[in-house]
């Protein structure tokens, strides 16, 4: 039986869900040879992009606006980013500032 | 094309030894080690830049030269720290050699001289150096190290590690500029 916080919770997902009926979709980002691989990634409001870091040294993966960023990721660790915001989300690596790439979100 | 490269190999393998060699004529210089030496110079080296790096985090103001030391601190460590598991993966252990006891005495000699200094005439000491010495061990990788490792994870490591000082070496080259060099 569905408790009333239950329902509450499950209208708040619901409204909260992309209006699109597309499924979320997860993407992957290497981070590789300091570069981000691919540079430029087209996803959807609502898409996960899973970064992994196979170089040898700490990166991040931050928005240049500041509104996201993971933490130091070291070699082989993941971080993973729910698209939320619309547009072209560039970031960047905080400790190699030439290490850039760009989400494309629609 | 070919030739230039291969002027640019010579020229990095000339440099290389030149700079390498030990002063004991008879000393073995960079192109004769076995890999248990290359391991060692290159964790050395790795070493001698952290020995820098938190020189720097002590007598630098320069949030510019502060931030790039702080990224010597913690990639140099990275890398080392993945050499360290390679040696223990491979249950062998680096052999000292007379390259290695030459970085660490030209090391000793140049942290006494920064140690002397102050202001802008540490950071720029301390930037060019940074410069220079990413620019040598670069050569070094390239030109020697990499091509004459024999073992194919150590060969990688090097390779992985020569990928992380090239992106030092841009970084230096901004920052020694920016102070004055």
């Amino acid at each position: 039986m569905l408790t009333r916080r239950t329902l509450i919770s499950s209208m708040v997902l619901a409204i909260g869900t992309r209006p699109s009926l597309a499924e979320p979709t997860t993407h992957h980002v290497d981070i590789m040879g300091f570069q981000f691989t691919p540079k430029l990634l087209t996803v959807s409001s609502g898409d996960r992009v899973v970064f992994t870091n196979r170089d040898v040294v700490p990166h991040t993966a931050s928005a240049v606006d500041g509104s996201w960023g993971s933490v130091d990721l070291s070699n082989g660790a993941q971080w993973s980013l729910e698209v939320v915001r619309r547009g072209n989300l560039d970031y960047y690596c905080q400790h190699h500032p030439v290490m850039r790439g760009t989400l494309i979100s629609s | 094309m070919k030739s230039t490269i291969s002027k640019l190999v010579t020229a990095a393998m000339l440099v290389t030894s030149a700079a390498l060699m030990a002063p004991n004529a008879s000393a073995k210089d960079a192109t004769d080690l076995n890999d248990l030496e290359i391991a060692h110079v290159a964790y050395t080296a790795g070493n001698i830049d952290i020995r820098y790096a938190h020189l720097a985090m002590a007598k630098s103001g320069n949030e510019q030269v502060l931030k790039f030391a702080a990224l010597m601190l913690q990639d140099h460590k990275a890398v080392n720290d993945q050499a360290v598991a390679l040696i223990t993966k491979l249950g062998i252990k680096p052999m000292d050699n007379d390259v290695s006891k030459t970085l660490v005495k030209n090391s000793q000699a140049l942290i006494a001289e920064m140690s002397a200094l102050e202001g802008n005439a540490f950071d720029r000491k301390y930037a060019g150096n940074e410069h220079a010495y990413h620019q040598f061990v670069n050569g070094a990788l390239e030109g020697v190290f990499i091509p004459n490792a024999q073992n194919a994870d150590l060969k990688s490591l090097l390779k992985a590690g020569l990928q992380v000082f090239k992106v030092h070496e841009g970084h230096a080259e901004m920052m020694s500029k920016a102070v004055g060099n």
